[in-house]
């Protein structure tokens, strides 16, 4: 984690491209190695050189002072001055030398005079010449060598040696060593960009060709040359390249079998829509398949983006929703609901469907499958009145067939198709050979009721034959009788009860609102009348 | 560039000379500069034996032998040493007298004329390579030279060594004088300050014969430089003189020290080359009464003259 914090500025500062940082790498490395051995070598050279140096200081302050030794004692001044004058001379390192005997002056070679503070910087000297003191002179480093040549005896020899040689060559090999470096960075530059050329020329080919791929060209693949990583990069791009293609090909087989069974799902009427489930487009058409749209009456593509609650019925949209929401919660598909459009013609159309959640086009879509049961429903109604038709029927011709007096017969009539229409009050008015009429049964009335015929407004009835719907606001009415009584005001369904052609009278059902009395309803009291 | 290369090299320098870790004395060469004759500092030599040497070999080696001697006598003795070293214009035995030495290492002739001279007494003598507290002179000549016997010497010319060395003057004069030959029967003849310069004169062949101490002449002579033409009688030794004012004490305590030396044994690494001096192996006590013959020879042949 640390290092890649510490990698991470480094990475921004980097070039970009990898041959640049490969011969930035070997120009650091081999910068950094000519100065490590321009430190090294000089290092090496200078403490050669020193060793050398103090060697042949101390050998040359020894033999000075070896030789200079019996001219101290005697105090041969002569002698003394020839001597060192001699060392200086056949030595051209040795700047200075100086002597001095127990009784003696010093003897030296500076030309000038003798430096003053010299003997108080150099301090004491030893028996021995050591490795000597470095000297900062005007005339540059110097190292100095002091030796007593007569043990126990103030006599003294000293020796200054330059230090410039050592310098010098210090000097030369630092400059030779970095020559060399400044060569070598050239030299690896070369061979690194050359290298690093030829190294990476198969991965710029692989990244070529990856690009390719990336573009489509599926049947790119790369020519595995060597045995090494790139061989193995480039066997593995190549397995990558074939996985790929199998998959796209996979997916297009797949993609295919999908449009096929949306294709087949439209042939046989299944309606499909994909409708998106999140951003801003949720609740809206992302596809529809023809069948769906012949079931709206709309284009698929004027469905497309379009809200899905334009085409459901009102009375449909709270279950969708909620239906919907069920299947998001549970990711399970529910079991099928029956939901209504409305269709573009303003029809209800009433669907059978289902819906599960998936995925399309990048986007949690809720895909809606549907089949139009209208017909089938309208049938399934049609049956079911029929079905309650012949029930009441069957049960007024069972009442019809018992033997009872005609009230009698007519209440059990009145009760079987009150049982048929799940109703509590009605009455049968029996219209006489004088004109006249009475209520010849009734049920749901406190008190028995009377007809007002043929002042009231069912007694059209007779006339026409047609079932009629009453309503209660009818003074004469006998449903008002209900409403005088403290019963709800109630209107009435009435159909003539009739046998070839003659009416013998009417059949009255009242109920609270009209709704009650739907087609099916009348058509079942008119059989029934009938 | 050219300037960054300069500073490259400068930096790599400083870092070489960083790692040196000596130190740096400034000095100026050329300021202060001292025209008339310069002395050292003189270090002071107050308050310490001062112990004195004539020259018996080459000036360096004696006055090493001699320092060595002086530091192994301030170990023995807990006693403050320092070496003289006589001035050309005098000798160890105008120092011994003058009071400007308290002991000397000396020869016998130099011995006896500071004892003729101030009083000054002998308080040991050395041993030679042979355990004796005697030594002999030796008379070399060259090694192919004709001479064979001392009577050859007639005619001849001769080196000797100091004029009052015991070994290289007075030990020869008495064999010249017993073989019958005079000073005046050398064609040419020299004294020498040293019998390491007398040892020269014979071995370069500018002289057909020189006296030597017996343990120089040996050295050479297994070096085949010289040969050894006769031995003298056994003598007693150089020794050590203690000057007439040195306490009784000091002379006690440095007699006591000087005898228990062992130049071959325990104090071998502190002494300088001594198997090159005459006392090889050490010291005895001396007397006076031991050097009753040859005071009568040196008074013979002049040595003993004021």
């Amino acid at each position: 984690m640390t290092i890649h914090r510490l990698l991470t500025p480094l990475e921004r500062l980097l070039p970009r491209r990898l041959t640049t940082r490969i011969m930035l790498s070997m120009v650091a490395i081999v910068v950094l190695a000519g100065l490590i051995t321009a430190v090294a070598v000089n290092q090496l050279v200078s403490h050669h050189l020193r060793g050398e140096l103090i060697a042949s200081g101390k050998a040359l302050t020894l033999a000075l002072g070896e030789s200079i030794a019996n001219a101290l004692v005697e105090g041969d001044l002569v002698a003394m001055q020839e001597m060192v004058d001699v060392t200086v001379a056949n030595n051209p390192d040795i700047l200075y030398a100086f002597a001095f005997g127990p009784a003696t002056p010093i003897v030296h070679t500076f030309p000038n005079g003798f430096p003053g503070e010299l003997l108080h910087v150099v301090g004491h000297v030893d028996e021995r010449p050591g490795t000597g003191i470095l000297l900062a002179t005007e005339t540059g480093i110097v190292r100095h060598f002091g030796y007593r040549p007569l043990d126990g005896l103030p006599a003294e020899v000293h020796i200054g040696f330059s230090q410039a040689r050592i310098l010098d060559l210090q000097r030369q090999v630092t400059g030779f060593v970095l020559m060399l470096t400044v060569f070598g960075c050239a030299a690896a530059v070369a061979v690194t960009y050359g290298f690093s050329r030829l190294a990476l020329q198969p991965l710029t080919e692989l990244s070529r060709q990856v690009k390719r791929l990336g573009e489509g060209y599926l049947d790119e693949r790369t020519a595995v040359l060597a045995d090494d990583e790139v061989g193995d990069l480039a066997r593995a791009f190549n397995e990558m390249a074939e996985r790929i293609q199998e998959s796209i090909e996979q997916l297009r087989l797949s993609e295919a079998g999908y449009r096929d069974l949306l294709t087949a799902a439209a042939v046989v009427g299944e309606g499909i829509a994909l409708i998106c489930d999140e951003g801003a487009e949720e609740g809206h058409f992302l596809f529809v398949n023809e069948a769906f749209a012949r079931m709206t009456g709309y284009t698929v593509a004027e469905l497309i983006g379009s809200n899905a609650a334009q085409v459901l019925h009102p009375d449909s949209v709270a279950t969708a929703r909620r239906t919907w929401q069920a299947v998001k919660a549970t990711q399970q598909p529910p079991d099928p609901v029956e939901l209504s459009l409305v269709n573009r013609r303003g029809e209800r159309l009433v669907l059978e469907t289902t819906i599960t959640l998936t995925r399309y086009q990048g986007r949690r879509v809720l895909a809606w499958f549907m089949r139009d049961i209208t017909q089938r429903k309208a049938q399934e109604n049609e049956l079911r009145r029929r079905n309650r038709e012949l029930s009441a029927l069957n049960a007024v011709a069972s009442a019809m067939s018992e033997i009872l007096s005609p009230p009698q017969m007519l209440e059990r009539a009145l009760e079987q198709v009150l049982q048929a229409l799940d109703l509590t009050v009605g009455w049968v008015v029996t219209l006489e050979e004088d004109g006249s009429a009475q209520v010849a049964a009734w049920r749901g009335f406190d008190v028995p009721p009377t007809s007002d015929f043929p002042h009231c407004l069912c007694s059209a009835v007779t006339v026409e034959h047609r079932p009629l719907i009453v309503f209660g606001d009818d003074a004469r009415c006998v449903a008002r009788q209900m409403l005088r009584h403290g019963g709800q005001p109630l209107c009435h369904a009435t159909v003539a009860i009739q046998t070839h052609g003659r009416v013998l009278g009417m059949l009255n059902v009242a109920a609270e609102t009209p709704q009650v009395f739907t087609e099916t309803e009348m058509a079942l009291l008119g059989a029934v009348g009938q | 560039m050219h300037r960054a290369y300069r500073v490259l090299i400068l930096v790599l320098l400083l870092t070489t000379a960083c790692s040196s870790e000596e130190p740096l004395r400034s000095v100026r060469l050329q300021q202060q500069l001292l025209n008339h004759e310069v002395y050292a500092p003189v270090q002071a030599t107050h308050g310490c034996w001062r112990l004195g040497f004539d020259r018996r070999l080459e000036p360096k080696e004696d006055v090493r032998q001699v320092a060595s001697l002086a530091r192994w006598l301030e170990q023995a003795t807990g006693l403050p040493w320092c070496i003289q070293i006589t001035p050309p214009d005098e000798t160890v035995i105008d120092r011994l007298c003058n009071g400007e030495v308290d002991f000397a290492v000396v020869g016998m002739v130099s011995y006896l004329q500071a004892h003729h001279r101030c009083g000054a007494q002998i308080i040991v003598r050395g041993l030679n390579s042979a355990g004796e507290d005697v030594y002999r002179a030796a008379i070399v000549v060259p090694m192919h030279s004709s001479i064979t016997t001392l009577a050859d010497l007639r005619g001849r010319s001769f080196a000797f060594g100091a004029p009052n060395s015991t070994q290289g003057h007075l030990i020869p004069r008495l064999m010249l004088q017993e073989a019958g030959l005079t000073l005046n029967d050398f064609r040419l003849y020299t004294f020498n300050e040293s019998h390491a310069a007398t040892a020269k004169a014979v071995t370069s062949s500018r002289f057909d014969a020189g006296a030597l101490q017996d343990t120089l002449a040996l050295k050479l002579a297994e070096r085949k430089l010289v040969r050894i033409l006769a031995f003298s009688e056994p003598y007693p030794s150089s020794g050590i003189v203690a000057a007439p004012d040195v306490p009784a004490p000091t002379i006690m305590l440095t007699q006591e020290a000087l005898v228990r030396l062992d130049p071959q044994g325990a104090d071998a690494q502190a002494l300088y080359h001594w198997e090159r001096s005459e006392m090889p192996r050490g010291f005895v006590k001396a007397n006076d009464a031991d050097y009753r013959a040859l005071r009568e020879l040196a008074a013979a042949i002049g040595l003993l003259e004021p």
